[in-house]
């Protein structure tokens, strides 16, 4: 059994009773009491005061008390109790001036009517700032339907007075008839009760089409107006979608009861929200919200968001797809060759894609642009993937794709270069086929005159760079390979021995193009020519021209080195020319020059590249210091991949370092500073293999997969320690693109197993 | 998370004709100096749907994932945009009024 605790607290066997006080002791008492702000007390020792003698001054002081005691319990929410209380005060201190907190705390505790009443009848006495907060509110409550405050205010109240104006606007607000909103709104004046009511109206009226100027409008209502929580909801509601989740985050839990209402959705629809942003951005997640209480979207808007998000639950879409297996066997392959995609498994994805192929009846014409995109969604997949493709087998899908739709100039262009890559003939072949089927394509034009020129088929190559120059006759690009035609073509006819010929197209080759890389280039190959045939004055004479119009004197010194290889001039030659370039290198550095000599390298390819890298080490000690200069992270990038390309390690090394810190995250930066340590004949330590791994992961998040490859070769370079293989958290683990496994397959071996095979769709 | 059919308010078998007229409607109705977020959003629907190459390539490879708050734009966008009637915007004042309390935090200070 349980005994009945007694209640603590004071009793009064334990407090004297005041009527045992002098009037004395119970002022210093009641005194003491209100300085403690303890006015229950202080209460009971005015009042025993007051009853023993009725002074003004003790009168005073219990109202102060009552004040104390009205505000402590309002504060704890017992309104009702602070009302019976002011009450009391009101008859034992008749002059208190209670009349605002009177009205307040009426209004707070919901007597709206009384509150009114009391309003229109100490309208005079009450604050200037509380009456006009408090018309406001009762217009408020009249525009919410509140019976019976119209007539306790009387008709008079300017609250009464606009009131219909103001009904007109909501009226015609909600109806959508925006003119008679503007024009019940004229009738309302700025100082009225509604003014607040105004500007929510204005703004709301702007918050579908304008919501920069509506949160203009609902900006300007006060949080003390009665319509700042209904616009606080409204702008919530109904302003743009991003966003939305952190807004209904920041509600408070009273707004947040009035979601549902504001928003005009159900509690179910609501709960449905509310899980929507926990699941956030995880796909997996946001599937089984959708699918568990999706019901609120329509059923085929459901079932479509599902699909969107299959691809993206990475492998645990073997669970999911059962589910769908309504769907036809093209579309379950589809996604699950977008999972395997998406899941980093592209060569799982090509084999999906088949499937997708074999089931699309291609019979069918209508059916063949579609096969075409698949193919060359393959295609561009195994390329990608080129480290587990053969080229051979990603040009036979762009083929097959070429063949079902021939009218797709990046898949002409895509497969001869990946022709070009193992079958010369087949190239050609493809070039001819591109140029038949688009012959005024400038793309497919300037494809065909560079391999036209690479097989040294000059009148060809002109002829088609007439072409392309009568179609577009501004294209720089087919100046400059006129250009570049004429000289190659000089040259050969220079080594053929037929000299005015080749001086005949050194001279046209001069006004075609106005780049950099061919300023005095004709008069160079025009001098080399004489050289060839020891006229050596002359020809030193025009070189020396030539160097003059070329674009500064390094680039002159360098395209002089470069022309002495490409019209095989003897040794003797090319090292005088090679020790001049060497004399310039040395000179002080330009920005402007470095990047152009950046550039360049990018440019030259095939036999020019190999002539030009014979050229570089020349300007090796012009490139030492780069790092001393300020460059943009897209300036860094080109120096530092020329200078991998020229193989200037040192200053390689050097310039990444000081790029990387200023960029320090950037992966290619990091790639190029652990090459260049590497290619030093460093030995590459702990801090290197970090660096490269988060940069094989910033490549991996970029989708850079060429970047990627070229990461991890440089990791075969690393010391692998035993102590270190199981350290997973120290250790970043490739993305999983399945080389090594895969890189059998290329060579033949048994294919890989699928790894999505858990049901069968056949 | 509207398709870009939606978007253009058209069907997934029109045709080129057709969308590029709901297109022109649609910037006609938004256009970019006023509306350049919904005009950005009309403009990346027509470029997707364009020609059939790009139809066909949205319907096949279009793997972007719907954000969730796109998702709660599907059912918002229905009501939340939309004008409130009179008597919800009534109830929903009366209950701002009510639950809101606007005079509480100046009890402390009034009638000193």
């Amino acid at each position: 059994m349980s005994q009945k605790k007694k209640k603590k607290g004071r009793t009064n066997k334990t407090k004297p009773s005041l009527n045992t006080f002098s009037e004395k002791n119970l002022q210093e008492l009641g005194e003491k009491y209100l300085r403690l702000e303890d006015f229950a007390e202080a209460l009971a020792v005015f009042k025993e005061l007051l009853r023993r003698n009725g002074r003004d001054e003790w009168r005073q002081q219990l109202a102060r008390a009552y004040q104390g005691r009205i505000d402590r319990l309002a504060g704890k929410g017992l309104v009702k109790e602070a009302l019976v209380m002011l009450d009391s005060m009101e008859k034992r201190c008749p002059g208190a001036q209670c009349l605002d907190l009177h009205l307040e705390l009426l209004l707070r505790a919901a007597k709206y009517v009384e509150a009114a009443a009391f309003f229109a009848q100490n309208r005079s006495a009450i604050s200037e700032e509380l009456g006009m907060r408090a018309e406001a509110m009762f217009g408020a409550l009249l525009l919410a339907g509140e019976e019976g405050i119209a007539a306790a205010l009387g008709p008079d109240s300017p609250v009464v007075h606009y009131f219909p104006a103001a009904g007109s606007a909501l009226s015609a607000f909600c109806r959508h008839n925006d003119v008679e909103v503007e024009q019940a709104l004229k009738s309302i004046p700025f100082r009225s009760p509604y003014r607040d009511f105004r500007m929510l109206i204005k703004g709301m009226m702007l918050l579908a089409t304008d919501p920069d100027a509506a949160g203009n409008f609902l900006a300007k209502i006060d949080s003390v107006s009665p319509y700042w929580q209904l616009a606080r909801m409204f702008e919530m509601a109904g302003g743009p979608l991003s966003g939305i989740f952190s807004r209904l985050q920041d509600l408070s839990p009273s707004m947040r009861r009035l979601l549902p209402l504001s928003l005009g959705i159900n509690e179910q629809e609501m709960d449905f929200l509310f899980r929507l942003r926990e699941a956030a951005q995880d796909p997996f997640k946001l599937y089984h919200v959708i699918a568990a209480h999706g019901k609120c979207l329509a059923p085929a808007r459901q079932n479509a968001l599902l699909l969107r998000l299959l691809p993206h639950c990475g492998r645990k879409v073997e669970f999911l797809l059962p589910r769908h297996r309504h769907l036809p066997k093209e579309q379950l392959s589809r996604i699950l060759a977008l999972a395997s995609e998406l899941d980093g498994e592209g060569d799982i994805s090509v084999e999906f894609w088949d499937d997708v192929l074999q089931r699309i009846d291609l019979a069918r014409p209508e059916n063949h642009l579609q096969a075409a995109l698949i193919l060359r969604y393959q295609a561009a997949l195994m390329r990608r993937y080129d480290d587990i493709f053969y080229p051979a087998d990603i040009l036979k899908k762009l083929e097959a794709s070429l063949q079902y739709d021939p009218d797709d100039k990046t898949a002409w262009l895509t497969a001869v270069k990946l022709a070009g890559l193992f079958d010369g003939k087949k190239k050609n072949n493809l070039a001819a086929q591109a140029l038949t089927q688009m012959p005024d394509d400038v793309d497919i034009l300037i494809m065909a005159i560079e391999n036209a020129a690479e097989r040294s088929a000059f009148k060809k190559a002109s002829s088609l760079t007439a072409h392309l120059l009568t179609i577009d006759p501004i294209n720089t690009r087919a100046k400059e390979l006129l250009v570049e035609t004429q000289l190659a073509h000089g040259r050969k006819l220079t080594l053929q021995g037929k000299f005015d010929l080749a001086v005949r197209e050194f001279s046209a080759a001069s006004p075609q193009s106005r780049s950099a890389l061919y300023k005095g280039r004709s008069l160079l190959c025009h001098g080399m020519a004489l050289l060839c045939r020891r006229e050596d004055e002359q020809g030193l004479s025009l070189i020396e021209q030539g160097r003059k119009q070329a674009v500064s004197e390094l680039s002159a010194l360098l395209l002089t080195s470069l022309e002495a290889r490409l019209m095989q001039m003897n040794n003797a030659w090319k090292k005088q020319f090679d020790g001049e370039l060497r004399q310039a290198a040395g000179q002080k550095k330009d920005r402007d020059e470095i990047l152009r000599l950046s550039g360049w390298t990018e440019k030259f390819t095939g036999h020019h590249w190999i002539a030009l890298q014979e050229c570089l080490p020349c300007l090796k000690k012009y490139f030492t210091c780069v790092d001393a200069l300020q460059w943009s992270r897209e300036e860094g990038m080109l120096i530092c991949q020329a200078m991998c390309r020229a193989e200037f390690v040192f200053p390689l090394e050097k310039l990444s370092t000081a790029l990387l810190k200023e960029w320090p995250d950037d992966p290619e930066f990091i790639f190029y500073r652990v090459w260049a340590v590497i290619r030093n004949g460093k030995r590459p330590g702990k801090a290197e293999r970090k660096l490269l791994e988060r940069a094989a992961e910033a490549a991996f998040l970029r989708h850079d997969y060429k970047l990627l490859d070229r990461i991890e070769d440089l990791f075969r370079f690393f010391p692998w320690h035993e102590d270190e293989m199981f350290d997973e958290d120290d250790i970043f683990v490739l993305p999983r693109k399945g080389r090594g496994k895969k890189k059998k397959r290329k060579e033949n071996a048994d294919p890989a197993p699928r790894q999505f095979n858990l049901f069968d769709i056949d | 998370m509207k398709t870009p059919f939606e978007i253009l308010g058209v069907d997934e078998t029109a045709d080129d004709q057709q969308i590029k007229k709901a297109y022109l409607a649609e910037v006609r109705q938004f256009p970019p100096e006023r509306f350049p977020e919904e005009f950005k959003r009309i403009r990346e629907a027509y470029e997707k749907i364009k020609t059939v190459k790009d139809r066909l390539r949205y319907l096949l490879f279009d793997t972007r994932v719907p954000a969730a708050e796109e998702i709660a734009g599907l059912l918002l966008d229905a009501t939340a945009k939309k004008r409130p009637d009179e008597e919800r915007f009534r109830v929903l004042l009366a209950r701002c009024l009510r639950e809101c309390r606007i005079f509480h935090k100046d009890l402390g200070d009034s009638n000193g």
